[in-house]
């Protein structure tokens, strides 16, 4: 099976009569890769429905400013990024706790079901970084993205984000290594 | 997306965090079932409920060809110069000065008879004639009187200057002023 390269979807969207089978196959190519990113960021599933379909939505409505020297990709967990931030930002402001406290008593609820310890200290363990550590841990970790598309997508020096990728890893070694 | 070689990430985390290295990455958090077949089909409706298809309004056809060169025209009429008699207001205005002009000339004619007419009672007042009465008393000789009388010109009884009820004239009224034919009234 041959994948569609982002360029024939981009050129499909801009086709009249041709756009709903365009943003439907930009979907299809990205909705799990970019559904993982969120769910990691904000745990809940209905949460990361959410942050999802807004992410498209504005995906799609701002397609004409998207430049085509960047990869499409990038720009997409760009926009994913953003909107997870923002979630988050306005999840707090309306709970006043602590995202990460929540996300702990989420974590350990839930991983006393699933039983595997190691797992659940990693889990843990990622919900308490600090959001940026996390979505850098995240991209790398998970998603497997060379320091450069990381830094295109959090605006950040490739430097930096070696940094906070080695603080990451060794608190979650940490975390990881007293369950032992 | 483009996939790095991923040995090099793993070498990085195997030097960072062996423990972590070794773990298998697995996704344990639990999606609804069917949840993904269901994304593009709720995301294209919500494209179609905010109408994004349409967001460009439609234009005749030709519309854009054609705009330059009706602004071009346009900026074009602007700019011609045309002469001051071919303006339509100085036409209005040359009309309306003849009729004012016309008007003028009638008013002006209207007021002088008007002027002419309404000197007649007042030479005939009744001062002006007791002085040509009295110059006449003065100047005439009583033939001429006579003459005049046998002729049906005069009659007597006009010659008296108590009959038109002037008794005194006034000091200011000399034989100069008398002749003078212009009275300051």
């Amino acid at each position: 099976m041959t994948t569609i390269t982002d360029n024939e979807i981009l050129h499909l969207i801009l086709q009249a009569g041709e756009q709903n089978k365009g943003y439907r196959l930009l979907v299809s190519k990205y909705k799990e890769k970019l559904y993982w990113h969120i769910r990691r960021m904000v745990n809940d599933h209905e949460d990361a429905d959410d942050v999802l379909q807004n992410t498209f939505i504005k995906v799609i409505k701002n397609l004409s400013q998207f430049q085509q020297q960047a990869a499409l990709y990038t720009w997409l967990y760009r926009i994913a990024t953003n909107e997870c931030l923002n979630f988050l930002k306005n999840k707090k402001n309306i709970n006043q706790e602590s995202i990460e406290n929540t996300a702990v008593f989420y974590m350990r609820a839930q991983d006393e079901t699933d039983g595997d310890l190691v797992l659940n200290k990693l889990n843990e363990a990622i919900s308490l970084l600090p959001e940026k550590q996390k979505l850098v841990f995240n991209l790398r970790y998970y998603d497997e993205m060379s320091y450069q598309d990381i830094a295109d997508i959090t605006d950040t020096s490739v430097g930096a984000l070696k940094a906070s990728y080695h603080h990451a890893a060794k608190k979650i070694e940490d975390h990881i290594k007293s369950s032992l | 997306m483009t996939k790095h070689d991923n040995s090099d990430i793993r070498e990085e985390l195997e030097s960072l965090a062996p423990n972590l290295a070794r773990l298998p990455k697995t996704n344990r958090k639990s999606v609804p079932k069917g949840y993904f077949e269901d994304v593009e089909d709720q995301i294209v409706r919500q494209l179609n409920f905010l109408h994004l298809d349409q967001r460009k309004p439609s234009i005749p056809s030709g519309y854009m060809d054609s705009l330059e060169n009706r602004i071009v025209s346009l900026v074009q009429d602007e700019q011609k110069v045309i002469p001051l008699y071919k303006k339509p207001v100085v036409k209005y205005l040359a009309a309306a000065s003849i009729v004012l002009v016309l008007a003028f000339i009638g008013i002006n004619r209207w007021s002088e008879n008007n002027a002419t007419t309404s000197l007649s009672p007042i030479a005939s007042n009744s001062t002006e004639d007791a002085m040509y009465y009295l110059y006449l008393q003065d100047n005439i000789e009583d033939g001429d009187i006579e003459l005049l009388i046998e002729n049906g010109l005069v009659e007597e009884s006009d010659l008296s200057v108590a009959d038109i009820g002037v008794t005194e004239l006034p000091d200011s009224f000399t034989d100069e002023t008398m002749f003078n034919s212009e009275f300051e009234f």
